[in-house]
């Protein structure tokens, strides 16, 4: 079922509407909770909580993109979740910010000047200087928060080339970053 | 705020270009492949003789059925829609969904059970067939306008109590003051400007409903000089980039 007659279910209420949006993007969204959160059990409730979610969501919203839509509310829930329970941190996504902040010296500097849709469109112009397989990589291992092993095994590498590649990647992007006059 | 949050509002097209991934086919050498077929064959011999392995599937995503439906049930006549209490912002003192209600709240008492439900739920998980027959239902006497049904809902790990507001009540309080949700719009209507910003959200407010989530401190309201009751309010919601002018009137007793 494509995206559209998804939609329209939603707008429907229709029964079917979860059920067509888990068959097309269960696993995917499995995948982000899970990479997020290293726990089946968290992350299966993340998955239960971006479809409702979605279902308060849409009406009245009618995203251009529901791949994108439903990816954005299951890594907000499960990024939620990672930061409201500090005894279970073993989530990529502790790694994944202890790596980007790298690029900043402290969050008061960036809060203090940028708010966060400035710093996402910024990151979104970096992405665009990116060729795509350093853009694969940025985005897999930021937003998707894959491991390693996986980049490496997508981008035909190994994965001590992929942790250089991120190295590299993240001083690029403090550098963009300075450029476009976020104080870093 | 941080980098990896300002990530998460990247561009849709970023987010779906790499949606999917898979292993990139690498060059295989002649003689590995030699190699890699005498050891098939062994292995195969080896399996036949052994053992024959079960192969379990990921039962995830396949729920073999998921009914869904915001009028989760009727009680005494009168349509109950769950409400989501999600934690944004702003409400730390505030029980998450996914953790959901525990306890039930001061002053809910049992007022009666599930008696019937619409959906076909009677062997399969939790996920998305509301309340089962059975399940207790929980009311303040003095406030119908909502109550509670201690039951997995969503989820099939945890019980919790989860609210149920009467569809009819759908408020919100906005800098102090009671408001309904109506149908709003994705642009500001002519006349209206801004006349200030969200200051404070009560959670507390039992009568709250799930939209409620959805306002944070410091979104925009918008008013109209020739009727300065209906207000506008731009919010998010969930996400970094769509953006909904949400109309509320005041809500009479």
């Amino acid at each position: 079922m494509d995206d559209t007659q998804i939609i329209e279910l939603f707008f429907e209420r229709s029964d079917r509407a979860v059920s067509e949006l888990s068959a097309k993007y269960g696993k995917l969204v499995f995948k982000i909770a899970q990479n997020a959160l290293h726990n089946r059990e968290d992350a299966e409730e993340c998955v239960n909580d971006t479809y409702l979610g979605v279902w308060n969501a849409i009406p009245p919203k009618r995203p251009n993109s529901l791949l994108a839509f439903v990816c954005r509310i299951a890594r907000n829930i499960s990024v939620n979740r990672y930061k409201r329970d500090p005894a279970r941190k073993h989530g990529a996504y502790g790694v994944c910010y202890d790596e980007l902040q790298e690029c900043i010296p402290s969050d008061e500097t960036v809060e203090s000047r940028y708010d966060e849709s400035e710093l996402s469109r910024l990151i979104d112009e970096f992405l665009d200087t990116l060729d795509k397989k350093n853009r694969m990589i940025f985005v897999r291992r930021y937003y998707y928060m894959d491991s390693f092993a996986v980049i490496a095994a997508a981008a035909g590498m190994n994965e001590g080339a992929v942790r250089t590649r991120l190295s590299r990647l993240r001083g690029k992007l403090k550098d963009y970053l300075e450029s476009r006059g976020v104080d870093v | 705020m941080n980098l990896m949050d300002a990530v998460g509002g990247i561009s849709d097209r970023h987010i779906e270009e790499f949606a999917y991934i898979s292993p990139k086919k690498r060059r295989i050498e002649p003689w590995i492949k030699t190699a890699s077929a005498a050891c098939l064959v062994l292995v195969v011999a080896v399996i036949a003789i052994v053992s024959y392995q079960k192969f379990i599937p990921d039962n995830y995503g396949n729920s073999p059925c998921v009914y869904f439906n915001d009028r989760v049930y009727s009680y005494r006549g009168r349509p109950y829609t769950q409400e989501e209490l999600s934690q944004m912002p702003g409400y730390p003192d505030i029980l998450v969904f996914e953790d959901g209600y525990y306890e039930l709240p001061e002053g809910y008492v049992e007022v009666g059970e599930i008696t019937s439900n619409s959906y076909k739920d009677e062997n399969i998980n939790g996920f998305g067939a509301g309340p089962k027959v059975g399940e207790k239902i929980y009311q303040d006497p003095e406030h119908p306008e909502d109550l509670y049904v201690y039951t997995k809902l969503f989820s099939n790990v945890k019980y919790r109590y989860i609210q149920f507001v009467d569809k009819t009540y759908k408020r919100v309080r906005i800098n102090g003051k009671t408001y309904v949700l109506s149908p709003g719009s994705v642009d500001l209507p002519d006349g209206y400007v801004q006349i200030g910003e969200v200051t404070t959200i009560d959670r507390k407010d039992r009568y709250v409903d799930g939209f409620g989530q959805g306002l944070e401190i410091g979104a925009k309201i918008y008013g109209s000089p020739e009727n300065l009751d209906v207000l506008y309010v731009y919010t998010n919601y969930w996400d970094h980039t769509y953006g909904y002018y949400f109309r509320f009137v005041p809500y009479e007793e």
